[in-house]
């Protein structure tokens, strides 16, 4: 019979290693986040968001909170983006607000992970009175509207900017925990689930090593659309007051000082507004294209429906416009 | 020869809606160490579910089983849970229907194999990787030093069916279930998997339950067969006894639904009607509704007979001369 023994002769690269998966792949990296001009266009934007954040106090040219005493100053080579009501430096203020911007996402979908994960993994793989019990928990949470509910839950820990984050990660996290049930309850019904149980899987490593991986994909791409979300989420918080306390800088709070004094000093609203919404269309364009990488049948999918319209629109104006030469299946 | 896996009385029992139903009903079987025994039957006749109650893979919240599946000295339907999954992939194993879907896309196959390994064994990973590359050749997959590296949809099914035999013999199985293995493959194919089967059943002794509908892949393979028809064993002899003279009217009319081509031109056999729904089995003889030599007597229960050295559950087998294989042939 066959023994094991220790001593190895050829040994392929793959077997040392821990298990490869489609994302950790270089080429799979790389399409994700310059595959095409959206994804090139959000790195971009986000990488510099990110640099802003990180390094705010070199790139920032006054502290956020100094006042020079003229108010509602436009652009100039000495404010850049002109300043506030206070006389405060905009563009320095927009520096230190990425920075906010930024964790206050990452805390709330990590949080939004981290509950949502388990509850999901939990009640799709047990089933039963269990995964009731856990999903009507979920259908409470997410029957109320989630900034309403974000208002609730910072009211009674506390204004702040880790408190509404707190808040928002618990309000995201059922969505999750019902997109991670979803996908184990069909993971869980695979053929070579259960033949790893018949190898001698046992149950914590089958989970662990088979369940897990084949159903986080999905969780993953909604992860990345979440930190859109939460950007937004907390910019609401902060304009309401409850996200970043005063005098520190966000987008939320900057937003609520400009829109008060909109008819002096129009301009006031356009540098956080426009930071919002490049951030969150960044984050949702690296959904995108994350998804296109991760399930390569989807984008298929719409690309033929696409084609589909396209060609039926050809139908109604013969040459295709843009001067693209597209060669006509027919 | 001592047997590997005895299977006494095994009954198994879902509950359904309409109450609990019995799928599987006082199954018995033996399979020798080295022996291939086939399990042969139509879709619904509980051959599969006999495979996945022996492994213990019946959810527990809604199927219930009784009797005694011996592996040696211990029975799998009683061990503890933690035993149990000790015993899976090392005392026994299975492997399954359609390889296309049995092996995790998302890791690569040495990673499947070491797994099990390491499963079993306290054995490190270069060790675990020497030993998928040996399995590997074993089973005989072609470059098998570049092949773990592959994931499962960079091989053909053929291919994946190897990979499935290797990982369910790399800890050395006394006992090997394999359901409707070469189902999904073509006959070229099937061929090279089922003699791969014989080939490393005789070389480790291992016991082989070979689960089919297919008599032509038993006559290439087993030594001995038995026929279940919803769910009960209605048959059971040597491989050439049921096919040249079978006893049971089920057994001799799977086969003669088997496509032959000295048969050519004439419509091809299909015994009438199908298996009879769990919750609504005849009280006496379970093929009796479908059966043409059917009488009076066969309202009643049918035991199994048993009867130099096989065993027929039809109370008209002494008056029948059934047709098999030979008699098919100029009918």
């Amino acid at each position: 019979m066959v023994t094991l023994d220790p001593v190895s002769s050829r040994l392929p690269d793959a077997a040392r290693g821990p298990a490869p998966s489609a994302w950790r792949s270089r080429r799979g990296l790389r399409q994700w986040l310059w595959g095409d001009w959206r994804s090139r266009l959000a790195t971009c934007v986000l990488a510099l968001v990110l640099v802003m954040a990180i390094a705010a106090p070199l790139i920032a040219r006054y502290s956020p909170t100094a006042q020079d005493f003229i108010p509602f100053r436009g652009p100039s080579s000495a404010h850049w983006l002109g300043t506030d009501d206070l006389g405060r430096d905009v563009w320095s203020r927009l520096v230190y607000g990425a920075r906010a911007s930024i964790e206050a996402a990452g805390i709330a979908v990590c949080l939004a992970l981290a509950i949502g994960v388990p509850i999901g993994l939990i009640a799709g793989f047990r089933g039963g009175w269990v995964d009731a019990v856990l999903m009507r928990i979920a259908d409470t949470v997410l029957s109320f509207p989630g900034i309403i509910l974000a208002i609730a839950i910072t009211a009674v820990l506390g204004p702040g900017l880790v408190h509404s984050m707190l808040a928002v990660g618990i309000v995201f996290s059922p969505s999750i925990a019902r997109l991670m049930r979803s996908q184990v309850l069909v993971t869980k019904e695979r053929l070579y689930v259960d033949a790893a149980v018949s190898f001698g899987n046992p149950p914590s490593r089958t989970v662990a090593r088979h369940i897990v991986p084949n159903s986080i994909q999905p969780v993953v791409i909604q992860a990345t659309f979440m930190l859109g979300l939460a950007v937004i989420a907390e910019a609401s918080l902060s304009f309401v007051g409850l996200g970043v306390q005063y005098p520190s800088p966000s987008f939320g709070g900057m937003l609520q000082s400009a829109s008060q004094f909109i008819s002096v000093h129009p301009f006031g609203v356009y540098p956080p507004g426009v930071a919002i919404a490049l951030i969150v269309l960044a984050f949702n364009a690296l959904g995108d294209s994350l998804r296109d990488v991760l399930d390569p049948l989807a984008s298929t999918r719409r690309a033929a429906r696409l084609a589909a319209r396209a060609s039926t629109r050809r139908g109604h104006r013969p040459e295709a416009p843009g001067g693209r030469h597209v060669p006509e299946g027919h | 020869m001592a047997a590997a896996l005895e299977v006494r009385n095994l009954s198994v029992y879902f509950q359904t809606p309409e109450g609990e139903v019995q799928a599987v009903r006082d199954l018995s079987l033996t399979v020798a160490a080295g022996e291939i025994v086939g399990l042969v039957g139509e879709s619904g006749s509980g051959k599969s579910v006999t495979a996945l109650a022996i492994m213990g893979l019946l959810p527990p919240s809604v199927s219930r089983t009784s009797g005694s599946a011996l592996l040696g000295d211990r029975d799998l339907l009683a061990l503890a849970p933690d035993r149990l999954v000790k015993a899976r992939g090392r005392d026994i194993s299975m492997i399954f229907q359609e390889p296309m879907t049995a092996l995790d896309p998302l890791f690569r196959i040495g990673d499947q194999i070491t797994e099990t390994v390491r499963a079993h064994h306290r054995v490190s990973r270069r060790a675990a990787a020497d030993r998928a590359i040996r399995i590997l050749t074993d089973v005989g997959l072609p470059d098998p030093a570049a092949r773990v590296r592959a994931y499962p949809h960079q091989l053909s099914g053929g291919m994946r069916q190897r990979v499935m035999i290797a990982i369910a013999l790399v800890s050395e199985p006394a006992v090997l279930i394999a359901d409707e293995p070469t189902t999904s493959l073509d006959v070229t194919v099937q061929a090279q998997i089922l003699g791969l089967l014989a080939e490393l059943s005789r070389a480790h002794g291992t016991a082989v339950v070979l689960i089919t509908h297919d008599l032509g892949v038993v006559a290439e393979t087993c030594s001995r067969v038995h026929t279940m028809y919803a769910g009960e064993i209605v048959e059971e002899c040597s491989v050439d006894e049921a096919l040249l003279a079978p006893k049971h009217p089920y057994t001799s009319g799977l086969i003669q639904a088997i496509p032959r081509a000295e048969k050519r031109r004439q419509p091809l056999y299909s015994i009438p009607g199908r298996v009879p729904p769990l919750t609504a089995m005849p009280s006496g003889c379970r093929f009796e509704p479908r059966c043409e030599h059917a009488s009076e007597s066969c309202r009643a229960a049918q035991p199994l007979e048993r009867r130099d050295g096989r065993a027929v559950r039809c109370g008209r087998h002494g008056e029948l001369t059934l047709p098999g294989a030979a008699s098919g042939v100029d009918q």
